[in-house]
């Protein structure tokens, strides 16, 4: 065979000119031989930064920073300075000034942000792994240099570089386990192996290996982590290949030594390369309408511009016979009116360049950085039970934090602490868990385990009755038995690497009564330490349990020789699969799990079957011959499954519960009260939904509940008819629907009726939502109200969609894995930090960037207009009246200071208060404070006070002498001018603000000395300037100090009188709630708790909330807790 | 690390949260207005002590009216006590038009050469010798405003060049009580330091400008006016006046047709802040007035609305 002949990579052609690599699935199906690598394909390197490097980084990134609109504008602008006739500045761009340093601000920040992607791609490219090519040493390289085909060694606990193919471990089975929290989140261990037919090469050196010539053909890269199949070619012997015996890149190897394996996907071709999450770059509200009104005002100022020109030409026929000091000649363009419009048009375009805020985008993402560290420090956002901060990954979307319509929340992980207790069990037409009968002394001689809350004394006496015999000991052997546990020693202490929480809880229950799960050997052999006994299993068949099955099963061969099939599962599903006998247990544990669900427990049934030899040893070859089929495999397999899942008999049912985590309800109640919609998507059945929705404070019974569970169309539509007419008016609502009904109800024809009813309910409980539903619901709601803003919050990879394809996506740190927080925009530790997240974060935020965007255009018209104002006087002949070097300081330095303090640490409510009085959070969703006639009122607030600073200043100093009989001139007035636009602009500050401090005060103090002192230096130093000599002349005189309370007088202190007059219009009926309640409540709940675990008989708070009537009255806020209702018994 | 921690701390999270009450406002208002009426009442008393004459069109008080032509006309004046200062004041001169405005070359006028492109880019449409009005062409106005004859070439970068230049109002003035002179000082007019740092003569200025630099009223001329009517300090007049027929006698050069506008002569005393300014005293009192108005209007509002107007916070 020529190995130079790989065909694994091709090229296509882009825009017929550049050759690039195709995208995955549009790339040739894979063959490659061991040992032989592929340089034609790329290495194992990986880039996830934007920018390759510091070269490439200037162009591109001067690209992207122009072609945000402000940068444009002003890249325009800059050229208009350029052309000499229009030109107001001799023809030098000196808009580039301050362009070119908010640029590099701006490019710094993308820099650091990149350089970070760079480490961090550096730090994984430059790992070390253990290489093993023909003909050369074994020798230790770096990831990056890997190739497909290469042959590598992977130790204990180590990350595997890239997608291999195992063929030896250290192992003698040839078993790896692998952790896979990098990859999907999941923290449980899982097993790979070497493929079937290749066992052999366990015996194989390290040399034979290197030596080895495999052929292996295998699929095209797919994103898709358990589609892998191919074949492997050796010695002309064929053999097939599955996911199972591939490790992916980023995993983690544990319980074995070492490994050997081949590289079959490299880079970006890896698996976890293809998943990764392409964020796409959230917009926030603020920033569109911000752009918006830039357009907006760029609008209005070509249109001033233009009749300034017009005005101009007008004023000019008019008056041409009164100039004749202008020396204007019939040949000048300022002769032609046509011509002297567009001139003037130019000039006045210039002039008034500054109508769009320079420093916006900027001072905007500063602050946004910073209050972003203002989250990330709050104590009040921080996890103490899980020691988490919050973090913020897009800092610009925390404005829209505080505008928030819908919450589109996960239920397991996200409200609930997703740690599973086994609560309640019912075997033999017995019924256990509900009582509290064993005493601490007592439980403290059992089993000390976690994941179980279970006293019922009757269990136990019941069990000691028949030791080791039984329906009991049945369930409990059946418990430490059906299983995909791991365990792992550690210090001579046992524990359990469950595949899910549930798991976890029931064999942890098995353990409890001394029914322990010691080991399982190589895979083969399951060990129970029953009492002391210690026994052993033959592991012959594990049915491993998956979404769509909702079922796994064991086939174990006792010590006896019997053959057992133990399968447990949904209620549902194996209620169909069980032999028609033992009617009456049936119909007695299936209303006991009925009980347990309506608790918002989750319910599974044990069952076994005693298999025949005979039908064992048949099925067992259709069995493995589905196993070893190399098309169809996976189907083949569940049926053949199927088939053995047969006349179940029923062993017994469990339940157990998620806790609820700490605060939810509250949190709940409060997102409520704030006037958000607060939709929860469970997986769980109906029954269960409602209880939990109602012991999260989601459903009470002052809200109106409408269900819909049809299963077609018409009776959805009708139940949605029935639900519109019963809501009318009334916004007191709220919707229970099924996952099957919301496919349903999703579809165009009534999907309208369902966001009518939607609307009206502020708590929606979509039940049996699958995740793909979860984020289509995301997408409905966002399609029918594109001007909601909506914010999806959840924990596990299942959450990721939904979180990206809400405005805003929240990631739970928990459990379940990095994933979801991974990919959201702010992630943190708990539930109820959302609610001070939101309401005082979220809500301060809008409040200050909705000021910030308008204060940068107010002070820009404070700059700009007064010389268009002043420009009556001169037949609107466009001059700029100010001082270049000043003018150009105004955004720089005068003015970009305080509204950045402002924008970071202002306060117009406390935390506290913010976080106690819902109701402050609607101005958001309102769009009270951002929105077309607030910012019309800034524009047309800087207009009239640019009129007045221009008229005052310019009556008062040009009029008569204001010192020794000497007159002022036009560019001192102007330079007084501009001293008021900062001293305006400054004040303005202090206007808007609420609290102030020490550097808030010293910014602004700063802000208006800098000014000062670079009028100073210009007017002293600087003899060619216009403005030489203006300061001793015109600032140090009486003139002036009667001057500035004038102006002050007719701008700033009429401003304030407006803003107090809002300020206390809008707060009128507002009575502030200071809620002290909250902390004692929480004090007082620990206290219950450790009461009640002494002496009530109840241990499980959440199980007597739900049987109190806690939610059947109105629930006060401040005063929700579980605590109190047990206080209430 | 913690005590800049402390430190920032102090410095921006000891906030100080005022909420002022409907109250306090009031009386801030109240207190703000009567201050700024006050003051308006104060200033309107001192621009009342200020004496301030305008003789309007004083170009017109010789018949016929000639230009380039000395003429004297009588003036009745009352008691007026030192300093006076004695201004021309043009009306419908736009000064701060643009194309006049910009054209000047500060180098020039600080006594540097500038080259031809400088000269095209800050002076236009000014720009050589020839491009002078007539009596500009060849002459040398020194520091004293004497004329002297002097050649020049048509060609040269006239200096200083420029519209504003162009236009240097050249009226001049005496003043006599009953054949007695009454000194008009006319150094000391312009700004401190402009004389000799932003306005210097060319090192052979007699043979290559027009006009001394150093010339004080054509300094006072170069400050370029923000309004169309403006006036200029020409002289001080040093000594009291008596009450008198004064006789104005002056050059009249400067043709007020070409602007369609008129010239006046003003003669001000000057108070503690500077000149006669009405506008001041009235605008005062209309901002107080509107504040005592927004204090009225919040006292109705509050005892109208009662509890619900204003905010309860703390």
């Amino acid at each position: 065979m020529n190995f130079d002949s790989y065909k694994n990579e091709t090229k296509i052609k882009k825009w017929s000119l550049i050759q690039v690599r195709p995208p995955a699935n549009q790339m040739n199906d894979r063959q490659i031989v061991s040992n032989i690598p592929d340089m034609a394909v790329p290495d194992n390197k990986i880039t996830t930064s934007k920018y390759s490097s510091i070269i490439t980084f200037i162009p591109l990134n001067l690209i992207e920073q122009f072609s945000k609109l402000v940068n444009f504008y002003f890249l325009f602008i800059v050229i208009m300075q350029m052309i000499p006739s229009i030109s107001i500045t001799n023809g030098q761009p000196v808009i580039m000034g301050p362009l070119s340093i908010f640029i590099f601000i701006s490019m710094i920040k993308d820099f650091v942000e990149d350089n970070q992607k760079h480490k961090s791609d550096n730090d994984e490219n430059n790992r070390k792994t253990y290489l093993i090519r023909a003909n050369e040493a074994p020798k230790e390289v770096i990831w990056s240099q890997l190739r497909i085909g290469d042959l590598i060694k992977v130790q204990k606990d180590e990350q595997i570089p890239a997608d291999i193919l195992i063929i030896q471990t250290s192992d003698k089975k040839g078993n790896v386990f692998i952790d896979t929290k990098n990859l999907d989140g999941d923290t449980i261990l899982k097993l790979k192996n070497i493929p079937k037919n290749l066992q052999y090469f366990q015996e194989q050196s390290q040399n034979a290996l290197s030596e080895l010539r495999m052929t292996i053909n295998y699929e095209r890269p797919n994103p898709y982590l358990y589609q892998l199949t191919g074949s492997a070619e050796i010695n002309s012997q064929q053999v097939s290949l599955s996911h199972k015996n591939f490790l992916l890149r980023g995993c983690v190897l544990r319980n074995v030594d070492y490994i050997y394996g081949i590289v079959c996907y490299n880079g970006h071709d890896s698996k976890i390369m293809l998943n990764q999450v392409k964020i796409q770059p959230k917009s926030s509200h603020l920033e569109r309408t911000m752009n918006q009104y830039v357009i907006a005002i760029f609008l209005f100022q070509i249109t001033i511009c233009g009749l300034g020109g017009y005005l101009n030409s007008y004023w000019q026929q008019i008056h041409n016979s009164q100039l004749s000091y202008l020396d204007i000649l019939n040949t000048d363009l300022e002769y032609n009116f046509i011509k002297n419009l567009f001139i003037k048009w130019g000039n006045w375009i210039l002039i008034l360049a500054n109508f769009v805020p320079i420093s916006l985008i900027v001072s905007l993402e500063i602050v946004q950085y910073f209050q972003g560290i203002l989250i990330n420090m709050d104590q009040g956002t921080y996890s103490a039970e899980n020691d988490i901060r919050s973090v913020v990954q897009s800092s610009n979307l925390i404005g829209q934090l505080g505008q928030v319509d819908y919450i589109f929340s996960d239920k397991t992980g996200t409200l609930t602490k997703n740690q599973m207790d086994f609560k309640c069990l019912s075997v033999n037409e017995k019924s256990y868990g509900k009582e509290v009968t064993l005493t601490t002394e007592e439980v403290s001689k059992l089993s000390q385990v976690s994941n179980v809350d279970f006293r019922d004394k009757a269990f136990f006496d019941d069990l000691n009755q028949n030791p080791g015999m039984g329906p009991l000991h049945e369930f409990l052997l059946c418990l430490s038995l059906c299983h995909t546990t791991i365990t792992e020693k550690k210090n001579g202490q046992l524990f359990y690497q469950a595949s899910s929480s549930d798991e976890l809880a029931l064999i942890n229950f098995a353990r409890y009564c001394d029914y322990t799960f010691e080991r399982s050997e190589s895979s083969k052999n399951i060990v129970v330490n029953i009492r002391g006994d210690i026994k052993n299993y033959q592991l012959l068949h594990v049915f491993e349990f998956d979404s769509i099955r909702k079922r796994m099963s064991v086939i174990v061969q006792d010590e006896s020789n019997q053959i057992i099939l133990y399968t447990k599962g949904a209620d549902s599903i194996i209620r169909n699969l069980m032999k028609p006998n033992a009617l009456q247990l049936q119909e007695k544990t299936w209303n006991d799990l009925q009980e347990f669900a309506s608790i918002g427990l989750r319910t599974l049934l044990l069952t076994k079957r005693i298999l025949p030899l005979q039908i064992y040893k048949e099925w067992e070859i259709s069995y493995l011959q589905a196993c070893a089929a190399v098309e169809n495999r996976d189907n083949l397999m569940t049926n053949s499954q199927t088939k053995i899942e047969q006349e179940l008999e029923l062993i017994g049912g469990t339940a157990v519960g998620d806790q609820l985590q700490e605060d939810v309800g509250q949190t709940i109640q409060y997102l409520k009260d704030a006037g958000i919609k607060v939709w929860v998507m469970t997986g769980d059945k109906i029954e269960t939904a409602i209880n939990f929705g109602y012991s999260c404070q989601l459903l009470n019974n002052s809200l109106q509940q409408f269900i819909v569970d049809g299963s077609n169309e018409e009776i959805i539509s009708n139940q949605l008819e029935k639900a519109i007419q019963k809501s009318q008016n009334n916004n007191n609502n709220a919707l229970v629907i099924s996952g099957n009904a919301l496919i349903i109800a999703m579809k165009p024809e009534i999907s309208s009726k369902l966001m009518q009813i939607a609307e009206r309910c502020e708590a929606v409980v979509a039940c049996r939502v699958s995740p793909k539903q979860k984020q289509e619901i995301v997408s409905l709601v966002r399609q029918n109200k594109p001007n909601v803003t909506t914010l999806a919050i959840g924990d596990g990879a299942n959450d990721v969609n939904m979180i990206t394809a809400a405005h805003i996506g929240i990631g739970i740190k928990g459990v379940e894995g990095q994933q979801a927080a991974r990919a959201s925009d702010y992630s943190i530790g708990e539930f109820r930090i959302l609610k001070r997240l939101i309401l005082y974060h979220g809500r301060e935020s809008y409040r200050k960037n909705s000021n910030l965007i308008y204060y940068n255009f107010y002070k820009n018209i404070l700059l700009v207009l007064p010389q268009y104002w002043w420009a009556v006087n001169n037949g609107f002949s466009a001059v700029m009246f100010y001082d270049q070097l000043l003018y150009q300081s105004y955004n720089l330095i005068f003015t970009s200071l305080p509204i950045i303090f402002y924008g970071i640490f202002d306060e117009e409510f406390s935390g506290d208060i913010l976080t106690s009085n819902p109701s402050f959070y609607k101005i958001g969703i309102k769009h009270k404070l951002f929105n077309t006639k607030i910012f019309l009122y800034w524009v047309l607030n800087g207009t009239i006070q640019a009129a007045f600073l221009s008229y005052i200043t310019f009556q008062t100093y040009e009029i008569s002498s204001i010192y020794n009989g000497m007159m002022t001139g036009l560019w001192t007035t102007g330079a007084i001018v501009l001293g008021y636009s900062v001293f305006i602009s400054n004040i303005k500050i202090i206007l808007i603000s609420n609290t102030y401090s020490i550097g808030v005060i010293m910014g602004l103090l700063a802000s208006v000395f800098i000014y000062i002192l670079l009028f100073i230096f210009v007017s002293e130093k600087m003899a060619n300037s216009d403005i030489f000599n203006s300061y001793s002349i015109s600032f140090s005189n009486l003139r002036f100090n009667l001057t500035s309370l004038l102006v002050i007088g007719a701008t700033s202190i009429l401003d304030f009188s407006l803003i107090k007059l809002v300020q206390w219009s809008q707060y009128a009926h507002v009575e502030i709630q200071h809620d002290k309640v909250y902390m004692p409540i929480k004090k007082q709940h620990i206290e219950l708790q450790d009461e009640q675990q002494l002496n009530q008989p109840f241990p499980n708070t959440q199980f007597q909330m739900n049987n109190q009537s806690v939610s059947k009255g109105s629930i006060k806020k401040g005063q929700i807790n579980l605590a109190l209702s047990s206080e209430d018994n | 690390m913690s005590d800049s921690k402390g430190f920032l701390h102090w410095l921006f999270f000891k906030k100080w949260h005022p909420v002022p009450s409907v109250g306090s406002t009031i009386a801030l208002f109240s207190i703000i207005g009567v201050i700024f009426v006050a003051l308006g009442i104060v200033i309107t008393v001192i621009n009342n002590n200020i004496q301030e004459v305008t003789i309007y069109k004083y170009d017109q008080k010789c018949s016929p009216v000639e230009y380039n032509k000395k003429c004297s006309f009588m003036y009745k004046l009352d008691n007026m006590k030192a300093p006076i200062y004695f201004y021309y004041e043009l009306e419908n001169f736009y000064q701060n038009h643009r194309r006049y405005v910009k054209s000047k070359s500060s180098t020039q006028l600080s006594g540097e050469e500038i080259s031809l492109s400088d000269a095209e880019k800050y002076c236009d449409p000014i720009i050589y010798n020839k491009d002078l009005e007539v009596w500009q062409q060849d002459v040398y106005v020194t520091e004293q405003n004497i004329l002297i004859p002097t050649e020049r070439k048509p060609d040269d970068i006239a200096s200083p060049c420029g519209l504003i230049a162009k236009s240097f109002f050249n009226d001049t003035y005496t003043l006599s009580l009953e054949e007695k002179n009454i000194v008009l000082n006319q150094t000391g007019i312009s700004w401190p330091n402009d004389k000799g740092k932003k306005y210097k003569r060319a090192p052979n200025s007699e043979s290559t400008q027009w006009i001394d630099p150093e010339n004080e009223h054509f300094i006072v001329w170069m400050r370029t006016a923000g309004l169309p009517t403006f006036r200029k300090l020409w002289g001080r007049i040093e000594q009291d006046l008596e009450e008198g027929e004064y006789t104005f006698e002056f050059e009249n050069n400067y043709n007020p047709q070409m602007f369609a506008g008129a010239k006046n002569i003003v003669l001000s005393t000057s108070g503690p802040f500077g000149g006669k300014n009405l506008f001041l005293s009235i605008a005062f009192i209309v901002v107080g007035v509107i504040q005592l108005l927004i204090a009225l209007a919040f006292l109705i509002k509050k005892i109208r609305a009662g509890n619900s107007f204003g905010q309860k916070n703390e």
